[in-house]
């Protein structure tokens, strides 16, 4: 059975207010989704602009900071070198003390020998002291005793000198032992911190350059993003359109509406049969309570959104 | 009193004199030699070789134009010759004998000092225990608390006892 005018009449105004709802309600959530959207946008900005500047800065900070350690590192190292070449120089005196050194031992041996002919002399003047008789001999004898008493200084003297020369000598020795272990030691000790600054740096260096890089990257991808985002903006703008479409469907739907109700008065006894029946059918096949309140006339406002259903 | 004190001082110095003995090292044991029978010291100097002599006589030197034979006295007391260092001297010593004096150089391995060894301080020579035949010492003089060997140089060096043993050699 075709439905007759009094239908349209009641179900059309209903069908425009519906259809009112969905697209203020789309146009609502359109708006809000822009209005996020746009919020993206402007963080994403705001988060490269940070990335840019403190990428930028921070890789020039980086950069000079590592300069500036080199610089004072190999000032270290500097410093180690002097020291070392100092020792080598330490090392060049003491060896030509040694030369002297050798030389007061001869002069110690020269005195001992001196001593050991005086002591002869004292001898051969005391056998002839002897040999000779009375005060003259005796005279001489005293003499002799004397000079006898001085090569016995001397001679303990000249051993001394020796003696003495030979701890110097011993002592200029280990000196000079222990101080070219030391050179050699410093002189790996050098060669390693060389070498390790030299690590360091470089692991720096390339810990900076896959920091600098990754923020590249990183700055690529959000600007990709935010190309996106604005895109996908302006196809939003498609609700315009469709508002202005279903605004305009609403308007003839009720002008329709308005019509049927004009053109049919006369037929209004007839609605309560098929009409009613018609509007029950239709709040019968409602799925939501805002499509039921609105088909009751009430306001469509205050929809809470419900917790999405996933089914 | 004053010539009675001279004579008496002269004696003295005599007797001081006579006390006189010059000390020298031969291996580890020290020696004296009464100082009267010793000429002078020289410092080593190779002797000259001549051929046909005992082990112990070394050679000879020139003293101031006399030939003097160089006696070894190591070798000379049976025991092996020292090697000559530079404190090695040539003493050189006159023997008097019944058959005239002889004057030889004696090789020994330091000379330490002239020293006065009264005859209080002298024991005489032991029986035993010596490592130099007793007929050539004449006593043990006590210097500083130990003991030196004084030698009878006459006897060591008799020339006749060593023509004895120099021809024995010879004969061997």
């Amino acid at each position: 059975m075709m439905p007759t005018d009094s239908v349209f009449v009641a179900a059309l105004p209903i069908l425009a207010k519906q259809i009112e709802n969905a697209r203020q309600q789309s146009e609502d959530a359109i708006l809000a989704l822009s209005t996020r959207f746009r919020g993206l946008v402007t963080r994403l900005d705001g988060a490269m602009a940070a990335s840019e500047k403190g990428s930028g800065d921070g890789g020039r900070d980086l950069g000079n900071a590592m300069a500036d350690g080199r610089t004072q590192l190999l000032t270290v190292i500097d410093a180690l070198m002097a020291i070392r070449d100092s020792r080598a120089a330490l090392i060049t005196e003491i060896r030509s003390l040694n030369a002297f050194t050798a030389e007061l031992a001869d002069m110690g041996k020269e005195v001992e020998m001196i001593a050991f002919k005086t002591n002869m002399l004292a001898l051969n003047a005391a056998i002839e002291a002897a040999h000779a008789s009375g005060d003259v001999g005796r005279g001489f004898a005293v003499v002799a005793n004397e000079v006898r008493q001085l090569s016995v200084a001397s001679r303990t003297t000249g051993k001394c000198i020796v003696a003495k020369i030979e701890v110097i000598t011993t002592a200029l020795n280990s000196i000079v032992g222990a101080n070219e272990q030391a050179v050699l030691k410093e002189a790996a000790a050098v060669k390693a911190s060389e070498t390790r600054i030299g690590n360091v740096l470089a692991s720096f260096g390339g810990m900076t350059e896959k920091l600098l890089a990754s923020a590249q990257e990183f700055r690529g991808e959000g600007e990709e993003i935010k190309n996106e985002v604005m895109e996908s903006m302006v196809q939003l703008q498609f609700q315009d359109r469709v508002g202005q479409i279903l605004s305009h469907v609403v308007e003839r739907i009720a002008d329709l509406g308005a019509r049927g109700a004009a053109s049919g008065g006369e037929a209004a006894d007839e609605r309560d049969g098929a009409a009613d029946q018609y509007l029950a059918d239709m709040a019968e096949s409602y799925t939501t309570e805002e499509q039921r309140r609105i088909h009751l006339g009430g306001p469509a406002a205050e929809v809470a959104p419900q917790a999405a259903e996933f089914f | 009193m004053a010539v009675e004190s001279m004579q008496r001082t002269s004696a003295a110095a005599e007797r001081h004199d006579q006390n006189q003995y010059l000390t020298f090292m031969l291996g580890r044991e020290t020696f004296a030699v009464g100082i009267l029978s010793i000429k002078e010291i020289l410092e080593y100097e190779a002797p000259t070789d001549v051929p046909m002599m005992p082990p112990f006589v070394r050679g000879i030197v020139n003293l101031r134009g006399a030939v003097v034979p160089v006696i070894d006295l190591s070798v000379r007391f049976g025991r092996a010759g020292n090697p000559t260092t530079k404190k090695t001297c040539i003493v050189i010593v006159e023997t008097c004998t019944p058959e005239g004096s002889q004057v030889f150089g004696v090789l020994v391995d330091a000379v330490n000092e002239v020293l006065e060894i009264a005859g209080t301080d002298i024991e005489a020579p032991p029986n035993f225990g010596t490592t130099v035949r007793t007929d050539f010492i004449k006593g043990m003089g006590k210097v500083r608390d130990r003991f030196v060997i004084i030698l009878d140089v006459d006897a060591a060096l008799s020339v006749e006892d060593m023509a004895a043993l120099t021809s024995a050699t010879i004969l061997q």
